[in-house]
């Protein structure tokens, strides 16, 4: 039974004090104690045999009782001795001696009754908290088991370290792969454990993304290491960092495959285009009097198809890269956006009337891939006018949002329902309702667009509604004149 | 002197188109389907001007231009790099060709590509 006891100097509370077997124990020897003092004093008729005895009785309830016990023992006696010793109590008040012998015995018995309810409390009170840690570490040490046990199973590696980099835990995926026992690794620093191909890339994640920060989720770099690729994921929180090792070796495996075939096929496709193209240029140049008009136009419809063709092929070749957002953006440069847009107008000069507002001083330059970039205003600028009329004209507004700059474009075409202003940047999405019929295209270019956008660590949306027309917005990022261009969190993973 | 190209490619195809077309806008050309005759042209009779494929049965035109480079006496002819994948732009560029084209190419833009680089050529020449 555990209860709030009261101990003797009131230190010690919450524990298991109160056992009924004891205090029947101690009832039961007090009550033998004082019979069998009963009995000797009238056997020797003195006082100092009682009062010795006295001691001895408290001493034993003390112990066994506890104070209350023993308190009540000590009372007990002195009743008792009282009743007892009635003629002899007067001549003991006027005898000095014996009367301080009677105080005396009464003040040993005090500190006797506090001393000895202390200690043996303090030992149980030991005993107890002794078993409760033992039950406690057990607990403990089951419930660490556990937790390794899961975390060995989860993820293929598992390092968690304190934020100077010292290993305080790595599971025996990664020790294998290291070749280091996990009791020699822990304890020791990330840097003096992995090899300069992993800190390099941890050093420059943990700066460029986490550093001062306190829960971040997700920092991700490839890592290669005897022939197996891992990706990283790095999350902190609070004062630890845990970083998982994704096994890609297989994911790397085919992506090689399929760059390999997709690079073979375009090869392939491209070869016989490129020699049909040729030969058409050849037709057309050598026999250009000689050629009937008709032969004329089939030639240049011909070449027309092929150029579609060639079209087609880039965009298959694009989609394949997109997975690798790395690959999509590659050469990042100081572009000016505006000379950018009017690049891209060019081929649209005769087909649409545009304009160009520009948020007054604005800066105008933005750290991007311009041949990307170029590509996502010649898809928007082609869907314009593609959904729009002759007439209509084309607005391109800039303006700084933040670090960004974000650019609208708006036409006064069919504009897209609510409901798709989300899908039409998926990737092969095309709306399907009988009057989008006439506008053909491939399903891609909303998608490429989104995708380059979003690997400038942009963001891109439509404001649309049927019958009036649609605006396509896109944020690029502002070019700074620091050495590392982004202080981004990538949260995307 | 006409001025004199070399053609490298392995597709017969391309190889007679590109030939033609050179041919008929008044430019001498050397066709070949392999990369060796680069280094087998005697030193008298070098080319103005090398248009090479990447992608060559059993060699590779890129190693063929960095190779090129470090040969005293034609390193200083100009190199046109072309292929199907746009991804070999950037090697080719650093083994030492002075374009990379891809294919397939409009021929306006080939033939103007050719003639920037022969200019260039021509200016360097002279100003050195």
């Amino acid at each position: 039974m555990e209860k709030q006891v009261y101990s003797t100097l009131g230190m010690w509370r919450d524990y298991d004090v109160f056992s009924l077997k004891r205090l029947t124990l101690a009832f039961f020897l007090v009550t033998t104690f004082s019979l069998v003092q009963l009995i000797l004093f009238f056997l020797t008729g003195t006082l100092k045999i009682y009062y010795t005895l006295y001691l001895v009785g408290v001493f034993l309830a003390a112990w066994f009782g506890g104070t209350r016990t023993a308190a009540l023992t000590a009372v007990l006696n002195i009743v008792t001795g009282v009743v007892l010793f009635e003629p002899k109590i007067k001549t003991i008040f006027t005898d000095s001696i014996e009367l301080f012998q009677i105080l005396f015995y009464i003040l040993a018995s005090s500190v006797v009754t506090f001393s000895v309810t202390a200690v043996a409390q303090a030992k149980r009170y030991q005993t107890f908290t002794t078993n409760q840690l033992q039950k406690k570490e057990q607990h403990l040490a089951a419930e660490y088991n556990y937790i390794v046990n899961l975390i060995e199973a989860v993820s293929d590696g598992f390092v968690a370290c304190d934020r100077d980099f010292v290993i305080t835990y790595i599971n025996i995926s990664i020790s294998k792969l290291l070749r280091k026992k996990q009791s020699r690794i822990m304890g020791q620093k990330v840097h003096d454990v992995f090899p300069e191909t992993f800190v390099k890339k941890f050093q420059e994640s943990y700066t460029k993304h986490i550093r001062n920060l306190i829960n971040v989720h997700n920092t991700v770099f490839d890592w290669k290491f005897n022939k197996k690729w891992f990706s990283i994921h790095i999350y902190t929180r609070d004062k630890t960092v845990s970083i998982y090792f994704d096994d890609i070796t297989l994911h790397k495996e085919h992506e090689k495959q399929k760059d390999f075939f997709v690079h073979a096929v375009s090869h392939e496709l491209r070869t016989p285009i490129t020699s049909i193209k040729l030969f058409l240029e050849i037709i057309r140049s050598s026999f250009k009097e000689s050629l009937p008009t008709e032969v004329k136009t089939y030639v240049n419809k011909a070449e027309n198809q092929l150029n579609k063709m060639t079209l087609l092929i880039n965009c298959f070749l694009d989609l394949s890269r997109i997975e690798r957002r790395s690959e999509l953006v590659t050469e990042r440069r100081k572009v000016n956006i505006i000379s950018i847009i009017e690049e891209s107008l060019e081929m649209f000069k005769f087909s649409i009337k545009y304009t160009i507002q520009v948020e007054p001083n604005m800066i105008n330059w933005v750290y991007v891939d311009k041949e990307r970039v170029t590509q996502v205003f010649v898809n928007l600028f082609s869907n314009a006018v593609k959904y729009s009329q002759n007439n209509d004209t084309l607005l391109i507004q800039l303006r700084s949002v933040g670090g960004m700059i974000e650019i609208a474009v708006t036409d006064k075409g069919v504009g897209i329902d609510r409901k798709y202003h989300i899908q039409i940047f998926k990737r092969f999405f095309k709306v399907e309702e009988k009057s989008y019929e006439s506008y053909p295209g491939s399903g891609i270019g909303l998608y490429l667009s989104y995708k380059i956008v979003r690997g400038h660590y942009g963001k891109m949306w439509v404001k649309s509604k049927i019958g009036e027309g649609s605006t396509f917005y896109f944020t690029l990022p502002v070019y700074k004149n620091t050495k590392t261009d982004t202080d981004f969190i990538d949260n995307e993973g | 002197m006409k001025t004199k190209i070399l053609l490298v490619d392995d597709n017969v195809d391309i190889l007679e188109a590109l030939t033609f077309i050179l041919e008929d806008v008044s430019y001498g050309v050397i066709p070949s389907k392999t990369g060796g005759v680069v280094f087998t042209v005697p030193k008298d009779q070098l080319p103005d001007l090398i248009i090479i494929d990447v992608f060559l049965v059993d060699e590779n035109g890129i190693d063929i231009v960095s190779q090129l480079k470090k040969t005293l006496d034609r390193n200083h002819i100009p190199v046109i790099v072309i292929s199907s994948n746009s991804q070999f732009k950037d090697e080719a560029l650093n083994a030492g060709a002075d374009v990379f084209l891809s294919k397939p190419f409009e021929t306006e833009i080939f033939l103007d590509t050719i003639e920037k680089v022969l200019r260039k050529k021509i200016f360097s020449k002279i100003s050195s």
